[in-house]
């Protein structure tokens, strides 16, 4: 009798080995973590937030009118374009290739502006991403970094800024160094002397240094750093070799990282004159005017106010950092003192410094926070933990493996940036969507409609009588109108009131507050139109009404007045109040 | 020597050179303009007796010599002896040429007339010394005025100018003037017959603000306002125009062929709305340019026709031909002047005097030369 023992011929059938089917074509290393999406759920909501932003009336136009200006005449201009008033001032062009891309981004149309801004801030704060999480070694500290540093370039985003081109040179700038740098911190002379900087990192840091003198005068940063390498490791070298019966000097000129620090910036230094202004982009820094790219290092000439928010998180940052160094885990390094003590000065001096002044400080931070006692417990822990450079502790092949869903936050993480480009504004043209509409694409306080109605003056008595002398708008206006305008109307003054002489900017500023005298002062510049921010110029606006004279009023709304000079057209004369409606254009309530 | 310090020594004398090399003359403009120690001389052209007789002239000339009296204005001075020149020698009861000068240039006979506590017509600033002005009867009345006036009668850069501080170079007060101009100053009329006159070349300078200042912006700056805009109904605007045009003709090439084609233009166009708009008895008024402008404060009505109609007629005498009106126009306005003057009585010619100086002045141009030239007791 059968005891059942007899295999079934069912058995001898082979089962399929579903498993080794699924096998997953894509190397595991692309098998992402909670900790991934994460980071790729704040990356693409940094992205949306840039891109949501509104545009303010300041600082990208200048650039964008400038870079017009490059593209129209071939060549880089001496003088502040279309600005009449301050012919003859100095003027170095610092920015050409900034303005000649951001103009180029405008002419495409205005939200390409954002998306530029957006890109270009993420990819920055994503390059200092990576640098908190080298240096700290703790990818929770790194992520909190970045987006501080978010917020602290929150206070000058809504416009886009060679400042904002340069920013993604910084960063560049410190992964290419990233070997040195850490050799600094390690102290390890032996090491480095043996080994150097890769030729491809030289050759990656002179591009960096021709590619930011052309973008943006914050290649100063750049070269400030150095220095600060540079002298840090001069004075270290010089302490350690105390007591050596050699020569200080002759032993520090025969120290290798001594040797390359210098050869490093001395290369940067170089490049920097690769530029259309040559060695003169430097000199313009010693001619001390308002107008020196000294001034506009941060895109600015505003002293820092610590009663501000960006103020108060300045004191915030200085102060955490100068307590770490006060209750030290790890030596505080000299190039630490030297580059903090530099770009306070500069951001106490120019607020907008802080742009540079955070994420260096931030850097900063995150090498005490690794701390000097378990430095080398954490490189080693991180070296093991990160299989093809990524900083993330990795699971085993093993732990991979048995992952039920391999890949599952890899594809959260795309569906993240899918998410991320879906709802910005950048995806509007690609997906066919509408863009955004006027009131959110600008901020409020650009004057989109008296914008409107330069661009739609028609050809005749109005459009002669305002083309027959400047335009005198609020300086923040000035360029937005210029460019929105697409004229070849002269303003008073542009974005860069610093450029001009200084009885133009006394003179605008009574002009501006309807100051006693003002209409003596517009007869002095033939100012044929007054563009007027009720808010701001309530005095002015007040002026017209009462006194009239020769001033026409041909355009008002609930924001902004526009008068013309009719004095100085005598053929033109005031509309009357029915003829008005037909020959005036657009919105607001025009003539009266 | 090791490679490190071999590459040092290469590299740090390349910068230095580069440094050289690169230098960007814009940059290293000098904050005064080169000038001459004698300033040019300009001269009238023409010489029409129909605008104004030989006798007509003397006549005119007569009325409008300059009494010698207790604490005279500095204004008036100022407009005497530009009219009159150095060399006039006139009456005792009138000054001389040099007795004005004096006036202006020696602080001892600025306190023989106006007091030994009278504040000093050139003084020390923090900037360099320079002619008070615009504080009453004792100063000068424009900026930059009794300098123009004296480039105008030929005082050389080195005189001595006996200030109370000491004696004191003409060239140091022009030179601080032209460094303390601003192309956006109120009155620039006479620092720009001031530079135009001296000027030993048409190299620019760098003013106080940092701005390039040349003679192309000089010239678009004075054509930049209205035409009526400005002292004297914008009249001192157009005969600072004509003379920077003049010295470019004759003397030295200031202008750039595109600024002098634009200077011409607008000195047409001013001849143009002046002889639209001439009266039938050959006067104009402040109602020129074709619209009315600001109201000169205490003037009455013939002053202001003398003041619209005498330094057209100035600006004209010194003017290329092709800038010229109709001679008609001229003949009607000089006629005119001569008329009104001879009817106006001594105590009008007095209070009036500055302006009607630009009359004498300009009548005395039309016949060839200046006053002194012309005139014989």
């Amino acid at each position: 009798m059968s005891t059942g023992t007899q295999q079934s011929p069912l058995h001898t059938v082979p089962v399929p080995d579903l498993a080794s089917r699924l096998e997953p074509v894509l190397d595991t290393r692309f098998a992402l973590k909670f900790q991934h999406a994460i980071v790729v759920a704040a990356f693409a909501t940094m992205f949306l937030l840039v891109n949501h932003l509104p545009l303010s009336a300041y600082q990208t136009w200048e650039h964008a009118n400038r870079g017009q200006w490059i593209l129209d005449h071939g060549r880089i201009p001496t003088e502040v374009p279309s600005a009449e008033l301050a012919d003859g001032m100095p003027f170095t062009a610092t920015s050409w290739l900034s303005d000649v891309a951001i103009a180029f981004a405008a002419n495409i149309h205005p939200e390409v502006i954002s998306s530029v801004m957006a890109i270009a801030t993420t990819f920055s704060l994503g390059l200092w991403f990576w640098i908190f999480l080298q240096a700290s070694g703790r990818k929770r500290f790194a992520l909190a970094a970045t987006l501080a540093t978010a917020v602290y370039w929150s206070f000058g985003l809504g416009a886009l800024r060679s400042q904002v081109l340069g920013g993604l040179v910084l960063p560049s700038l410190f992964v290419l160094l990233w070997p040195m740098i850490q050799l600094q911190d390690d102290g390890d002379l032996k090491v480095h002397s043996q080994s150097g900087l890769e030729r491809w990192r030289v050759i990656g840091i002179f591009s960096l240094f021709v590619l930011w003198a052309n973008l943006d005068i914050s290649h100063l940063i750049g070269v400030a750093i150095l220095v600060g390498f540079v002298v840090s490791v001069a004075i270290e070298r010089v302490v350690d070799f105390a007591g050596s019966s050699r020569h200080q000097t002759g032993k520090l000129i025969d120290d290798r990282d001594f040797q390359q620090w210098i050869l490093l910036t001395e290369l940067a230094v170089l490049a920097t004159f690769l530029n259309p202004a040559g060695f003169n982009l430097w000199k313009s820094l010693v001619t001390f005017d308002t107008q020196g790219p000294i001034w506009s290092v941060a895109g600015g000439s505003y002293g820092l106010r610590l009663s501000t928010i960006s103020g108060a998180l300045f004191g915030f940052l200085l102060f955490s950092l100068v307590m770490l160094w006060l209750y030290r885990r790890w030596t505080v390094r000299v190039y630490e003192v030297v580059i903090t003590v530099t770009l306070t000065v500069l951001t106490a001096l120019h607020a907008s410094c802080i742009y540079w002044f955070a994420p260096v400080l931030m850097f900063f931070v995150a090498r005490h926070l690794r701390g000097g006692a378990d430095l080398q417990a954490a490189r080693e822990l991180t070296k093991r933990a990160t299989p093809q450079g990524s900083s993330f502790p990795a699971e085993s092949q093993v732990e991979l493996e048995r992952r039920p869903l391999l890949f599952a936050w890899s594809l959260i993480c795309l569906l993240l940036i899918w998410f991320g480009f879906a709802f910005s504004p950048t995806a509007n043209p690609v997906l066919g969507s509408k863009g955004r509409p006027v009131h959110r694409l600008y901020e409020e306080s650009v004057p989109y409609e008296v914008g409107e109605f330069f661009a739609n003056v028609p050809k005749g008595d109005l459009d002669n009588a305002i083309s027959n002398g400047l335009v005198f708008s609020p300086f923040d206006w000035s360029d937005w109108l210029h460019w929105h305008s697409h004229s070849d109307r002269r303003p008073f003054v542009t974005s860069r009131l610093g450029g001009f002489p200084a009885s133009v900017q006394r003179d605008y500023w009574k002009i501006f507050e309807g100051d006693q005298g003002w209409d003596l002062l517009v007869d002095k510049y033939r100012v044929s139109t007054l563009v007027i921010d009720r808010k701001r110029q309530s005095r002015l606006a007040a002026e017209i009404m009462r006194t009239g004279g020769d001033w026409r009023l041909v355009y008002e709304s609930a924001t902004a007045m526009i008068a013309v000079n009719a004095g100085l057209a005598n053929e033109w004369r005031l509309p009357t109040a029915t003829a008005s409606k037909n020959q005036l254009p657009v919105a607001g309530r025009r003539l009266r | 020597m090791s490679r490190f310090v071999t590459i040092q020594l290469i590299l740090l004398p390349a910068l230095g050179l580069l440094a050289l090399l690169g230098s960007d003359e814009r940059s290293t403009l000098p904050a005064t303009p080169r000038l001459n120690n004698e300033p040019v001389a300009i001269r009238p052209t023409w010489n029409d007796s129909r605008i104004i007789t030989d006798e007509q002239l003397v006549m005119v000339l007569k009325k409008l010599r300059f009494e010698n009296q207790h604490q005279p204005k500095i204004n008036h001075v100022d407009h005497a002896l530009r009219m009159w020149g150095l060399p006039a020698r006139l009456d005792e009861r009138f000054l001389s040429g040099h007795q004005m000068l004096a006036l202006l240039t020696e602080d001892g006979t600025y306190k023989a007339c106006w007091g030994e506590k009278a504040r000093p017509l050139v003084m020390l600033t923090a900037t360099g010394p320079r002619y008070r002005t615009q504080e009453g009867s004792a100063s000068s009345s424009h900026v930059d005025h009794t300098l123009a006036t004296l480039a105008e009668v030929g005082l050389p850069l080195d005189y001595k100018i006996a200030s109370r501080i000491g004696p004191i170079e003409m060239r140091t007060i022009v030179e601080r003037s032209l460094q303390q101009f601003s192309l956006n100053q109120r009155e620039y009329e006479w620092t720009a017959i001031l530079w135009g006159l001296y000027a030993a070349d048409a190299n620019s300078f760098r003013s106080i603000e940092g701005q390039e200042v040349t003679f192309d912006r000089l010239a678009k700056r004075i054509m930049r306002q209205q035409f009526g805009q400005g002292v004297c109904y914008g009249g001192h605007r157009l005969f600072s125009l004509v003379m920077l045009r003049r010295i470019d003709l004759d003397k030295t090439r200031l202008f750039s062929d595109e600024t002098r084609s634009a200077v011409d233009a607008h000195l047409l166009e001013a001849t143009r709305l002046l002889v639209a708009s001439q009266s039938q008895e050959g006067y104009w008024d402040r109602t020129w340019p074709g619209e009315p402008i600001g109201e000169i404060k205490a003037l009455w009505e013939q002053g202001s026709r003398f003041l619209a109609t005498s330094h057209a007629m100035e600006w004209w005498a010194m003017a290329p031909e092709h800038l010229l009106p109709p001679r008609e126009t001229l003949i009607r306005a000089g006629q005119w002047m001569v008329v009104e003057l001879e009817k106006m009585d001594e105590a009008n010619v007095r209070k009036n005097y500055t302006f009607l100086t630009h009359a004498g002045r300009s009548l005395a141009l039309w016949r060839g030369g200046f006053p002194h030239e012309l005139y014989s007791e």
